[in-house]
């Protein structure tokens, strides 16, 4: 016979103190180089041995505002590993495996981003496998043809995921036709690219000035260096790694009721203008986000979820984004709903960000939330992966490994009068734009109730 | 380093203890695996055994209601739990200075929580959105999971570890404390501490909290063995979700503890079949017939993180206006062509050596680590079979695979399909 719940909550001995943490502020850099080839090429070398492994990740801005430049660019991330003037795609999957590796391209409205990683001792191999692929792709018409087929069904898969329409519609509602709301493109376009558009998209556009080679691993930083000049010395060009043009600022406004039909759940994206990486007041931002949007312990997941069980789920983030002209950053919360609830949700999504404004985070709430930001900086470096994605975001901003140091200090310094200066001039619901996707007919009574949203 | 030394030790109260030095980095890990998943759950308690461990978040006698995360999250870390076929599993991963703290969270609860009505009633509620969100309204939400409907007969192989609504509205406190005392006493759990902390450190804390939570007899495990099909048996369903058609193979596999040199066969030939531009399965009905865009070969949970029976699944998306059969058959032909000539010493170890970064990988994380660890020792008897791995692959011959691929037999197997409502089987 087991015990009563009130047997089971009671030990012998009582409740006892919860013993205390001491948070640490205390990052050490590892040893790195960062340094810029002749040919342009930045290439940086982390050292970080933790296992006998390497990552490796080649960035290159790749932006077009040529409308066939999203279909173009799916097809040539997919077929750049699938052959080149010296190796059909067995040779380059053969190659991979002999050092247990793996590489993969991957594309974005902005970037080019290869990210692969071998047994530290086939560094060699893997460098020349990818360089090898981003110089000499040989876009064979039977790969190409074949590749089409599959990153049209690729993108009907993902058409079908509420989360990337959802996303879809954000980037459209804050960003109007600018090339970074182009992120999927049509299925009927994928279909008709051919190999001579992929030639002339690579030889133009995966260039190396501008782009940015990142090693982690266990590897001799003179070593792996020496390795990445003599794998990328044929690398050259004139031109320039192409960056998005100019984005628009967000303006808030209303927001856009999106159709989804059939769905069971409404999606509301919400955005705002937040602040570049290097912003001095970025810091103060990032623990503001935190407490409003920051997983468990947040406001909107506090208030919205548990306390007024309004949404299923609530976060916030902050987003960075490099264009031609310059660094600046976005606020996006998602809340996932009922659809009988989706209006009152946003009611309250709005109502929370208006006392944000006058009631910020302070005495525990900012504790709590400071605590959290110093001691993940731990977090982020904890293993190659990490270690690597972390130092992926601060390049794509135009830093490099020393901002582990400079952010972990900016987060502890960052004080409550900071944090309530972010508060009043960056939230407050005026400042948000969004939208809202489910069931628009069943939406349309109690959203028009709330005001604020436009169907299309 | 992976090849760091482990200590083992084990409580009076029956806790089995595993400590794993690791220095890379100044963060630790701690997990508990209590020894049940939501295969040991009644017919009539679908989904249970999950929406418990969502109330091990509830607090516990000296841990008020949602302080165990804000706690968690105060220090920087992340924390989360799991609950899979045969372990629940909880975890911290934090900075070295919250060490204290995280494992005096972990003996708190495992001592003494707090099981109420209302949290009770409260997570009933969040576990229905869940199968909402993750579920309902993803497409290919339980797939290729649900092949085990096809594949099993008894309700703890067949169910997922969701449940259905009526099943968690039936849940009782008095269940709670039942399923509790019976399955969350020490001795029914490991409890696994591992990064930047020595082996003498982590002793002498985990004894300081863990020596007075009180023993219980650990219950018997039944077997969930079942027999083997003896013929072929096949479910299709219709989805109005998807975009492509799907299907999903499912075959028996050998007991992961009593057997692993025969398990880790299939794991090899699930990477020469599908990992890899050179491995069979893509050349042949991705690249050759192109009547597939993706497929997959592995073990259901993931290598290991089932105790037995293990189902070895083959699933694949379908390209538009291909029928199940083509695909089926084209399989059944590859998987043929291995049983009768052995796969190249070149693709054996290739399988190998990516497993060996695979293991490596998983090993750097330090929640896959203490994942890793904690469930090799609790299911398979030996926290350091996580590192032998890369040796033990090593032994596996172009036979041992072979043998592997004569049991993918068609007339032995489950098949489900996922067609898009309306369209044509």
């Amino acid at each position: 016979m087991s015990r009563t719940i009130d047997e089971i909550r009671t030990s012998g001995a009582g409740p006892r103190p919860i013993p205390s943490v001491d948070i640490v502020h205390n990052p050490t850099l590892p040893h790195h180089v960062d340094t810029v080839l002749p040919n342009g090429l930045r290439v940086i070398v982390v050292r970080h041995p933790s296992v006998p492994t390497v990552q490796l990740r080649l960035l290159i801005p790749f932006a077009d505002e040529d409308l066939r430049h999203p279909a173009r660019s799916k097809v040539l991330a997919a077929t750049l590993f699938a052959g080149t003037g010296r190796r059909d795609r067995f040779a380059v999957d053969a190659d991979l495996a002999a050092v247990g590796g793996e590489a993969a391209a991957d594309v974005d409205p902005s970037r080019l981003l290869i990210a692969g990683s071998a047994l530290a001792n086939g560094l060699a191999t893997l460098l020349d496998v990818v360089i090898d692929a981003v110089l000499d792709a040989a876009f064979r018409p039977e790969e190409v043809a074949l590749a089409c087929q599959l990153v049209a069904q690729g993108v009907a898969v993902q058409r079908a995921d509420p989360n990337a329409q959802a996303r879809e519609a954000l980037q459209r509602r804050r960003y109007g036709d600018h090339p970074i709301s182009r992120a999927t493109p049509q299925a009927e376009d994928v279909l008709t690219v051919v190999p001579d558009e992929l030639h002339t998209a690579r030889q133009n556009g995966l260039v190396p000035r501008g782009a940015t080679l990142l090693l982690v691993g266990d590897v001799d930083l003179d070593d792996a260096l020496a390795e990445a000049e003599r794998a990328t010395a044929m690398w050259a060009s004139d031109a320039s790694a192409r960056l998005l043009p100019p984005a628009p600022p967000i303006l808030g406004g209303d927001l856009l009721a999106v159709p989804l039909p059939d769905a069971p759940q409404a999606h509301l994206r919400l955005s705002a203008a937040g602040l570049p990486m290097t912003d001095p007041l970025a810091a103060p931002l990032h623990l503001a986000m935190l407490a409003l949007g920051g997983g468990f312990t947040s406001r909107l997941s506090h208030v919205i979820r548990e306390r007024l069980q309004l949404c299923y789920s609530a976060h916030g983030r902050l987003e960075y984004l490099t264009d031609a002209h310059t660094r600046s950053g976005a606020m996006v919360l998602s809340l996932s709903t009922a659809t009988d609830t989706a209006a009152a949700a946003l009611r309250a999504v709005r109502a929370e960000l208006d006392r944000f404004r006058v009631e910020p985070p302070v005495g525990e709430e900012f504790e709590v939330n400071h605590r959290f930001a110093v001691g993940s900086q731990v977090l982020s470096v904890m293993s190659q992966r990490v270690l690597t994605n972390t130092i992926v975001g601060f390049v794509e901003q135009g830093l490099g490994v020393e901002w582990l140091s400079t952010e972990a200090t900016l987060l502890a310094e960052a004080s409550v009068d900071d944090v309530a200066g972010v508060a009043r001039d960056f939230f407050g619901a005026d400042r948000f734009t969004g939208v809202i996707l489910g069931d628009v007919e069943a939406l349309a009574g109690p959203l028009a109730e709330v005001g604020g949203v436009v169907r299309q | 380093m992976i090849s760091s030394p482990y200590a083992k030790f084990t409580l009076k109260n029956g806790l089995r203890v595993v400590v794993a030095p690791d220095h890379s980095a100044p963060v630790v890990a701690v997990s508990v695996h209590y020894h049940v998943g939501y295969r040991s759950e009644p017919e009539d308690r679908s989904g249970f055994a999950h929406l418990f461990e969502h109330l091990m978040f509830g607090g516990s006698e000296s841990v008020p209601k949602l302080e165990h995360p804000r706690l968690v999250k105060s220090s920087g870390g992340m924390l989360n739990g799991t609950t899979l076929p045969d372990f629940t599993m909880y975890f911290e991963v934090v900075p070295t200075s919250a060490l204290d703290m995280a494992l005096f969270l972990e003996a708190d609860r495992m001592r003494a929580p707090l099981l109420t009505e209302a949290e009770l009633n409260a997570q009933v509620g969040v576990v229905k959105e869940e199968i909402l969100t993750n579920v309902a309204s993803q497409p290919y939400g339980r797939y290729p999971d649900r092949i085990t409907e096809v594949l099993y007969t008894t309700f703890a192989n067949t169910h997922d570890g969701y449940g259905d609504f009526a099943s968690l509205e039936k849940a009782t406190l008095d269940d709670c404390a039942d399923f509790f005392d019976k399955y969350y006493g020490p001795g029914n759990a490991v409890l696994t501490v591992t990064g930047d902390v020595t082996a003498e450190q982590a002793e002498e804390l985990v004894r300081r909290h863990f020596s007075d939570v009180p023993g219980r007899p650990v219950p018997a495990r039944p077997s969930f063995d079942e027999p083997t099909p003896t013929e072929s048996r096949r479910t299709d369903v219709p989805d109005p979700q998807i975009p492509l058609a799907a299907l999903a193979l499912g075959y028996r596999m050998p007991d992961p503890t009593l057997s692993t040199h025969d398990y880790l066969a299939y794991v090899v030939l699930s990477d020469i079949l599908t990992t890899g531009e050179n491995s069979r399965l893509l050349r042949r009905i991705v690249h050759g017939d192109q009547i597939s865009p993706q497929v997959t070969a592995m073990p259901l949970h993931q290598p290991f993180f089932a105790g037995h029976p293990d189902t070895f699944c083959i699933s694949a998306l379908l390209a538009p206006g291909v029928t199940p059969e083509r695909v089926m058959a084209a399989v059944d032909e590859e998987v043929d062509r291995l049983a009768q000539q052995p796969p190249t010493l070149r693709e054996l170890s290739d399988a190998v050596t990516r497993w060996k970064n695979g293991v490596f990988a998983q090993w750097d994380d330090p929640f896959l680590r203490v994942m890793g660890l904690g469930l090799f020792e609790l299911l398979h008897g030996d926290a350091q079979l996580l590192s032998q791995m890369p040796d033990r692959l090593d032994r596996i011959s172009a036979d041992d695979v072979a043998d592997a691929a004569k049991q993918l037999c068609p007339d032995r197997r489950a098949v489900l399909t996922l067609q898009p409502s309306g369209a044509p089987a």
